[in-house]
């Protein structure tokens, strides 16, 4: 039987110490094939992020088993959770967190500076290169754009970038922090088109924490948080 | 992490904070810039000026004496004779030990009319320092004069070339002066054994060196010289009853064509059985007495003779002493004498500075500014006379040449240096045989500068102690390294403050570029990456910073270098750089710079890694 994808069990995860310290997540159970797609929502301070930032291995100071791709985060170092960040998760932040001095082309290809040992170390820079402007293509912006600095496009323009970016390097589980927040109802709708097509494609599982009820709809489940648990896993036909 | 994409990325970055770049720069500039200064500096002081004095691993030696209130008395350690001196050579680490030795009989000096108008007149004290050690550094002097690349200029006689060169098939030409200070070019003339020095013996009129089997004092002849009875040897004495029998061998120069032989000599035109001959001196005469004491060119020069049956033995057959020689009389007075060379000798530079500063002015004459002026400049020498005392030994007094071929501040300062062959054979004469072959000091050379504590030692234990001048020199050696260290050490603190504040422009780099770096984080950068980002940057501006360190020091030097040229170019022998640029000087600011800045933005790096991505990415 294939391991699944994430597999949480009892996850938690505190801040601070003594009388100030927070529970943000406590015990979740939480298992993600591959190729799933998933909502997380759910109000704020409901944990959310936590869980988003525990599950793309950038906090590593949970409680409990979480294991992504089959390891066991708490064994791996750094060189290897870098690794598993390159090469297994791809984010898209709500700020799309593209680097302003370098231009679309370079943001697109920084996962591939990153790549140690992998594919993607040994991949001619052209291969990538021609991914990178097809990518650009797929998300449907023109080739020109790949001059240009992130603070000359358009939020929707960025937003594409910064998809592209996450889908370089094909990861098997696809991040996304409030994709649609900064716009309108059309351009939300065409981008979800956009991200639920290219993770399929992919075979990429796609997990989006939203609180938008369009976005919520369309994804075949649901995770509901409040105050830290899992209050709901709503599970829906396609 | 790609080097290629590390680059791009340093480089993006780099190009985002021109700023923050430039003030990191140039403090890094301003250490780097210090620090290669004062280095070419101290370099520049060490070898131009102190290795001039003594080099590094040379030290001078001299028998212990007395002191009284600081006046060297007599001698106490015992002489410094030939066998001593080979003890020294025979020490770990010696790679040579060379007697040198002072004059002990009066002399003195005249001459200057050419250059100033009229003679000065002086005592004269001499050092004899063997050729091989000085000839190096008459050559360095040579080449700074830069004699070889000046204009050729045409020319019918000497006269017609300007100082320091000389009128060659009608063409000024460069003299080599320093190939001039060559012991061959020293005959010792002698009427017995006594005015020779021990080990040599009186043939042909000259002292040379005793050979043959049985002769305690007997050494090796050289190349192109043959062991002969010294009877056999010397034609003027050929006849002389009591030289035969036991009379000693002598290494005689034999030869083919008169290049062989030494001196003014020529090579014989009869031939002995070997079908070699022997080198003979060139016989002249002199108009009058006081033409011996003359610079006058047709007048020194003398008339070539021969012998024969007249009153006297001597009789002219025309022409005057070829080349650079003249007529050196046989005895003052005498109208009689032989071709010879000017003895070469070397002034120190002091003498120069001491006639422009202070002689020149209370005499009314002009100053002699470029050494190269006396160079070639002949004066007289009278042997065994002196203005204060009145020798016993006047018959063996001799009025001799000489011509100043270079400058060293191996020559004492109020006396002149000649090859160590001249002053021994003048010692012998006047003062004995053993006079001659006792040195006054030696020159011990090292195989490398950490063997001179222990030879120092090795030399004190055998009763010697070092020179004044060798003094002096360990002194002013021990204080310009430490202004150096402490220059350096200056230079050092800039960049260390230079260190601090890289430290602080990326501290507050890292702190605006932390969500950068999260991304980074987030996109699969391992913390050596980031850590390397951040350090890689340091170091390209501790790079370029150390590369603009050596522009400005180097800018700076040629300033330095340019001033003193025009506002020191009265001061006679300055050295003709103050700087001195070693290779490794080149890299040192660059290496520094780099290794300052990653000093510096070390911390930050490691603050850089520290950063918790979650955290900085859920700020808005």
């Amino acid at each position: 039987m294939t391991p699944a994808l994430i597999h949480a069990r009892r996850l938690g995860r505190a801040f601070g110490e003594g009388p100030s310290r927070v529970q943000a997540l406590v015990d979740l159970d939480l298992d993600v094939e591959a190729g799933e797609r998933l909502a997380i929502t759910g109000p704020s301070g409901a944990g959310k992020s936590t869980l988003l930032n525990l599950l793309g291995a950038l906090d590593g100071g949970y409680l409990g088993t979480l294991q992504i791709a089959g390891a066991e985060l708490h064994a791996l170092g750094d060189r290897q959770l870098s690794a598993l960040r390159n090469r297994t998760i791809g984010f898209v932040f709500q700020s799309f967190n593209l680097l302003p001095s370098l231009d679309v082309a370079a943001n697109l290809a920084l996962p591939a500076a990153f790549a140690e040992g992998g594919a993607a170390a040994g991949a001619d820079p052209s291969a990538l290169r021609a991914r990178a402007l097809e990518l650009l293509a797929r998300v449907g912006l023109d080739a020109s754009v790949a001059a240009r600095r992130p603070l000359e496009l358009s939020g929707g323009q960025r937003q594409r970038v910064a998809l592209a970016r996450a889908l370089l390097l094909k990861p098997a589980l696809l991040l996304c922090d409030e994709p649609t927040g900064s716009l309108d109802r059309a351009h939300a709708d065409a981008v979800l088109d956009l991200f639920e097509e290219l993770a399929r494609e992919n075979g990429s599982a796609l997990l989006i924490v939203t609180h938008d009820p369009l976005v919520i709809e369309r994804q075949p489940r649901v995770l509901h948080l409040e105050a830290g648990r899992l209050m709901r896993d709503e599970r829906r036909q396609p | 992490m790609r080097a290629r994409s590390l680059g791009s990325l340093v480089a993006t970055n780099l190009r985002s904070s021109p700023g923050s770049a430039a003030s990191a720069v140039l403090g890094v500039a301003l250490g780097a810039a210090f620090l290669t200064f004062f280095i070419g500096l101290g370099e520049g002081l060490r070898s131009r000026v102190l290795n001039r004095i003594l080099p590094a691993n040379q030290i001078e030696v001299e028998p212990r004496s007395v002191r009284v209130f600081g006046v060297a008395g007599s001698p106490t350690g015992g002489d410094l004779d030939p066998a001593r001196l080979r003890r020294l050579q025979g020490l770990p680490g010696v790679e040579r030990a060379l007697g040198k030795q002072r004059s002990a009989f009066p002399a003195r000096l005249w001459g200057g009319r050419h250059l100033i108008g009229y003679d000065l007149h002086t005592e004269a004290f001499f050092d004899g320092i063997p050729d091989a050690l000085l000839r190096p550094e008459l050559e360095a002097f040579e080449r700074g004069l830069d004699l070889g690349r000046r204009r050729r200029e045409r020319c019918d006689v000497d006269d017609d070339c300007p100082a320091g060169s000389r009128c060659d098939e009608g063409v000024c030409a460069a003299v080599r002066w320093a190939m001039r200070f060559d012991s061959r070019d020293v005959v010792l003339r002698c009427a017995s054994d006594a005015d020779c020095q021990r080990g040599d013996a009186c043939a042909e009129g000259r002292c040379l060196p005793r050979c043959g089997e049985g002769d305690p004092e007997a050494s090796p002849c050289g190349a192109g010289q043959r062991c002969l009875p010294a009877t056999l040897a010397s034609a003027d004495s050929a006849g002389d009853a009591d030289r035969q029998g036991g009379a000693p061998a002598v290494c005689s120069d034999r030869c083919r064509s008169d290049s062989d032989c030494h001196g003014a000599e020529v090579c014989d035109a009869k031939a002995g059985g070997d079908g070699l001959r022997q080198c003979q001196a060139v016989r002249c005469l002199l108009q009058r007495a006081e033409d011996a004491r003359s610079l006058e060119r047709t007048a020194m020069r003398g008339q070539l003779a021969e012998a024969c049956d007249a009153p006297g033995g001597l009789c002219g057959r025309g022409g005057a002493c070829a080349g650079h020689s003249y007529c050196a009389a046989d005895a003052p007075g005498a109208l009689s004498g032989r071709c010879e060379l000017p003895v070469p000798v070397v002034l120190n530079p002091l003498l120069l500075e001491v006639f422009n500063t202070d002689m020149a002015a209370s005499l009314g004459i002009a100053r002699v500014a470029a050494p190269e002026a006396l160079l070639g400049v002949r004066f007289h020498l009278a042997l065994g006379d002196s203005h204060f005392t009145t020798d016993a030994a006047r018959e063996r007094q001799m009025v001799r040449q000489a011509v100043v071929v270079g400058f060293s501040s191996k020559a004492p300062e109020l006396g002149v240096t000649a090859p160590l062959a001249a002053v021994a054979g003048w010692n012998a004469r006047f003062s004995g045989s053993a006079a001659g072959s006792r040195y006054d000091g030696a020159i011990i050379e090292t195989a490398s500068n950490e063997a001179v504590s222990a030879t120092i030692a090795e030399a004190e234990a055998m009763g010697l102690e070092l020179s004044r001048r060798s003094r002096t020199a360990r002194t002013f050696g021990t204080v310009v390294l430490l202004i150096y260290l402490a220059l350096v050490l200056l230079a050092l603190v800039v960049l260390a403050v230079s260190a601090l504040g890289i430290a602080h422009t990326f501290a507050i780099l890292v702190h605006e570029r932390r969500r950068e770096i999260a991304v980074l984080r987030a996109l699969g950068a391992t913390t050596r990456a980031i850590f390397g980002l951040v350090l890689v940057e340091a170091m390209l501006l501790g790079a370029a910073g150390g590369s603009l360190g050596l522009c400005l020091a180097h800018l700076a030097a040629m300033a330095v270098e340019a001033a003193a040229s025009r506002w020191l170019a009265d001061v006679p022998l300055l050295p003709d750089a103050f700087f001195e640029v070693p290779a490794w000087s080149y890299v040192l600011p660059i290496a520094v710079g780099v290794f300052f800045c990653a000093l510096g933005a070390a911390w930050p790096a490691r603050r850089a890694t520290r950063l918790d991505p979650a955290t900085v990415l859920s700020q808005p």
